[in-house]
Parts: structure tokens; sequence; C-alpha cells
């Protein structure tokens, strides 16, 4: 996920700024809609894992829970 | 008489008598003429800043009927016995040999309530994300919200449908955009939303640009050739062009939210 994030948009963010509490979309590192779609989908792809799609249902979007998401399948 | 009083007017009447809903709606339209309703002046020259008086004139007349025909034929869709979307709409041939995936870029222009009709008669499912409630729930699609998250979600919908081999319907003009392309369109730069084309990019599905417009007292759609790149903008850019033929061939399509997307740039 990390790598995703510093891969796709070099230079955006720090390493530092991706701790697991920090939010991806518009109130932490800023990625809108269609940004958070393609790191998840990324994510779906590159662990050849399960649907991204209940993380966009509830709760906080943040790099914690999607590295717990992925981690678990 | 407010343009409220109108569609209160109209819409006993279409519910009533549904099939009659756009006859019912030429005669108040042509009733009201005189209250000069409709776009302004002011705004068709900011589109069309060409159009002598009199054109002018008849395009806000035309405005002002389209409108309210567009409000009788929300009104008669919930009637009962009749088939939504009402009136059945003109396809053009091309439709029937799109194969899916396919993005269909539409635009805030014309009876664009009318779009089922042109999903029901595509070769394939049809998704549509759209944010207001003219489009009846069982043309299928995602209600698109303010939140981001939900925003998101919607997004992620249509990225599936499209990987599924669907059509997807999404619009590109709108004057709440959280991420956008400018463009050059009528002689100005306008923020065409990026949804669309990162749709497209992502899944490698051509754009297809499509619009309604009433011939007679019929809805046909016009719909433009498959625009693909790998370049968001140049899609982008080759979208705009085709809508700013549109716009230019039928500018009595037009209305207060495609007028309001352009800005007020010239």
């Amino acid at each position: 996920m990390r790598e995703a994030l510093l891969g796709t948009w070099p230079g955006r963010f720090s390493a530092e700024q991706l701790t697991e509490a920090v939010a991806l979309g518009e109130d932490g590192l800023g990625l809108d809609s269609i940004e958070l779609v393609e790191v998840l989908f990324a994510c779906e792809e590159a662990c050849d894992g399960p649907s991204s799609a209940p993380l966009l249902e509830d709760g906080p979007l943040t790099l914690g829970r999607v590295l717990d998401h992925f981690a678990d399948k | 008489m407010k343009r409220s009083t109108a569609y209160a007017l109209v819409k006993p009447a279409a519910g009533r008598w549904p099939r009659g809903a756009v006859l019912a709606a030429d005669v108040l339209a042509a009733v009201t003429q005189p209250l000069r309703l409709g776009l302004d002046a002011e705004d068709i020259r900011r589109v069309l800043p060409d159009g002598d008086p009199a054109e002018v004139e008849r395009i806000r007349r035309a405005t002002w009927r389209s409108w309210v025909r567009l409000r009788a034929v929300e009104a008669a869709a919930g009637a009962k016995g009749v088939e939504w979307p009402y009136p059945p709409a003109i396809v053009p041939p091309q439709a029937a040999a799109l194969r899916p995936p396919v993005v269909l870029a539409i635009f805030h222009l014309g009876p664009v309530a009318v779009l089922g009709s042109l999903l029901r008669q595509l070769p394939g499912p049809a998704f549509v994300l759209y944010r207001s409630g003219t489009m009846r729930p069982e043309i299928g699609g995602v209600l698109v919200a303010e939140d981001q998250r939900l925003r998101a979600a919607a997004f992620r919908g249509a990225l599936s449908a499209l990987r599924d081999g669907q059509f997807v319907a999404i619009a590109v003009d709108a004057t709440r955009i959280s991420t956008h392309l400018d463009v050059e369109l009528l002689g100005r730069s306008v923020p065409l939303a990026r949804g669309a084309f990162a749709l497209a990019r992502m899944t490698g599905a051509p754009i297809v640009p499509v619009a309604p417009a009433w011939r007679g007292r019929r809805v046909e759609f016009e719909m433009g050739d498959p625009i693909s790149s790998p370049s968001e903008q140049e899609m982008a850019s080759a979208t705009a062009r085709w809508l700013e033929g549109f716009v230019r061939r039928h500018p009595e399509e037009l209305g207060r939210r495609f007028v309001d997307s352009l800005g007020s740039a010239a």
C-alpha cells in the first residue's frame, strides 16, 4: 500500500506521512475520490486479494484500515 | 409567473394524460411565451455571442419550450400505465454497433431524463452515475453523493461495471466538480469532470459522447464517434469538440445547469 502511494504519485507524500492513522482522503493525504479508487484497485491487483468495496461502505478510510483489510485475507 | 408555477400547472395535466404530456407542455409554453421565461438572452449570448437578436429570441423561446417539456415528461413518469422513460427516443444506428465496455459521456443538455430510453436500446447492460433524481431507479445505477467516500464507492461501482463489460453513463459537465480537466469549449476554458475520462483510461474503454435533442415531439439522441486515448486530457478535449458541435446544432437544448457549468469567463 505504501509502495503504491509512493510509486503512483512520486514526491507527493513523504514516508513519514504514511502512518497507519492517516486518512487517505481529503481530510488526510488529500487523495480525491478517483485517486482513492485507483490506489484501492492497485492493492487488489497487487494482492490478488479481496474486493475493496467494504472499505468504502463505512468507517474511516485510514491507511491502517486498508493494510488490515488486505493483510487479513 | 415563475418557473415553479409553470411546473405546478403542467404536472397534473401530464400526470392525468401522460401520453399527451409533451403536447400539454407545448400549449403551456406557447401561452406563457409573453412572460419571457426560459434562458435570458444574456445567457444565450454567453454561449453563442455571434447570434443576431432574432436568432437569440428564437433560441430563448425554444429553451422555454424544452424546459416545460422536460418537466412534463418527468411528471408523466409517475403516472400509472406509462412505460418509463417516455416518450421513447430515436437512437442512432451506431448505438447498436457499440460493444461494451464503453463510457457514455452525457451532458446537462436537452431532455436528459429520457436517457433510459437510449440505455435500454444498447446491446448490453448499462450503469448510470447521477446526482439528481430525474432518472428513475429502474434505469440502474448509483446516485453520486456529496460525501467523498460515497463518491469513491460510486466511482468504484462504475469501474467494476466496465470491467464486467457494461456501458457506463456519466455526466462530464457539472457545476460541482471535485476533480476536473480544463478544455477549450465555446471560446473559453471550461472544466469538465474528470470521472468519465479516468474510467476510460483505467479500463481502456472508449468514450462515446451522447446528447438528446427534441425532434418534433420525440427525442433523438446524437452520438459521437468513439474516442480512445491513453491521455485523459486528449479524450476530454475531443469530447469538448463534439459537445461544441452539438450545442451549435441544437442551441435550443441549452439549460441553466449547462450555462452555469461554463462559468463566467469569456
